[in-house]
């Protein structure tokens, strides 16, 4: 039954509905401006990797834990002037949990329409600021 | 602010939308008014048969077409989902024939409502608008998937509401999709008004990147 505040747009949102402005790449289909699309659905993987160290026998002498790439994926939904593209990047602000993180999107399936709605469902990655 | 009251009648249809899901499976009564005699014309609502009925005798309320329907468009749409339905030719004549005290204008109205409630739930299809042939009937699909979901015969899915057969049929997709590790988008037609504020936001964008 409707009551005022159970309203998700999807089933196992990990966050809120968020706005996103995403930018396509160069050589893209839609690159007149910056998308604002809807996300939906957002799950965003953050994990650590565990590094064994291990002696000249190969016997465990310990263990190095430190944080994995961060990846995601989400359904969003897209206006009808262009959908989102491999290479795409975009920004968000603490909604995900942490400061502001800058993403680039690493897959972008192709999108399903229902009279004027289009979704696309699209994975990202976390872009980080150097690479060792 | 949530972007459920950032866009504008968003939650409100949002509320809108779970009343006409749940009404799929109250089986509320439908009826349309007749001039004589006074007592209105109940109606059963849309199932799989119903559909393939309507089909099958080109009915323009679920094939579409160019021409306003008829009358006889009317009647034949009303005679399918009266409760006195069959296969005799003279009760359906009758019954027809009786159709001329029908008020018009709401029937037109209630078999409308009755289509969109129908297909409320209707599964998405692809963007690119690809089209590829079919190898069976769209009432094989159904009874095949509530028969292997919900052990249910054939004639339990021809006889059950459409508006309530399609989203079965859509929470058993999704379920399935999520154990085989795939993302199906999910559809509301509400969704429309997430559509119109998107296109709004992305052409005041458009037009200040042209500035």
């Amino acid at each position: 039954m409707a009551t005022a505040n159970q309203f998700t747009d999807g089933t196992v949102n990990g966050y809120n509905s968020l706005s996103l402005s995403i930018t396509n790449p160069t050589g893209a289909t839609y690159t007149s401006a910056a998308l604002t699309c809807i996300a939906e659905t957002i799950t965003v993987t953050r994990q650590y990797k565990k590094i064994l160290v291990e002696n000249h026998l190969g016997v465990p002498v310990g263990a190095q834990y430190t944080r994995d790439h961060v990846t995601g994926t989400a359904t969003i939904q897209v206006p009808a002037l262009g959908t989102v593209e491999v290479g795409a990047t975009f920004t968000v602000s603490a909604a995900l949990g942490e400061g502001s993180e800058n993403f680039i999107v690493t897959g972008a399936d192709k999108s399903f329409s229902q009279n004027d709605i289009i979704k696309q469902n699209i994975s990202f990655a976390k872009v980080l600021s150097s690479i060792a | 602010m949530s972007l459920f009251d950032e866009i504008p009648g968003y939650r409100a249809a949002l509320s809108a939308e779970t009343e006409q899901r749940d009404a799929a499976f109250l089986q509320l009564p439908i009826a349309v008014a007749r001039k004589w005699p006074r007592r209105p014309l109940a109606l059963l609502p849309l199932t799989i048969r119903r559909m393939l009925i309507l089909e099958h005798a080109q009915s323009p309320f679920v094939c579409g077409g160019k021409n306003a329907p008829t009358a006889g468009d009317i009647a034949l749409f009303l005679w399918v989902c009266s409760p006195g339905f069959c296969a005799d030719k003279k009760r359906r004549d009758s019954f027809i024939k009786s159709c001329r005290t029908v008020n018009a204008s709401d029937a037109l109205e209630t078999i409308r409502r009755m289509v969109n409630a129908a297909f409320y739930d209707s599964p998405p299809r692809s963007s690119d608008g690809g089209e590829s042939p079919s190898y069976w009937s769209m009432a094989a699909s159904f009874v095949d998937c509530f028969a292997a979901e919900y052990g249910w015969p054939m004639d339990t899915t021809l006889d059950a509401p459409l508006a309530g057969v399609l989203q079965l049929f859509k929470v058993i997709q999704h379920r399935r999709s999520a154990i085989a590790g795939e993302r199906v988008p999910l559809f509301n037609p509400s969704d429309s008004v997430k559509s119109r504020w998107l296109m709004a936001q992305n052409e005041a964008a458009l037009k200040g990147a042209q500035n």
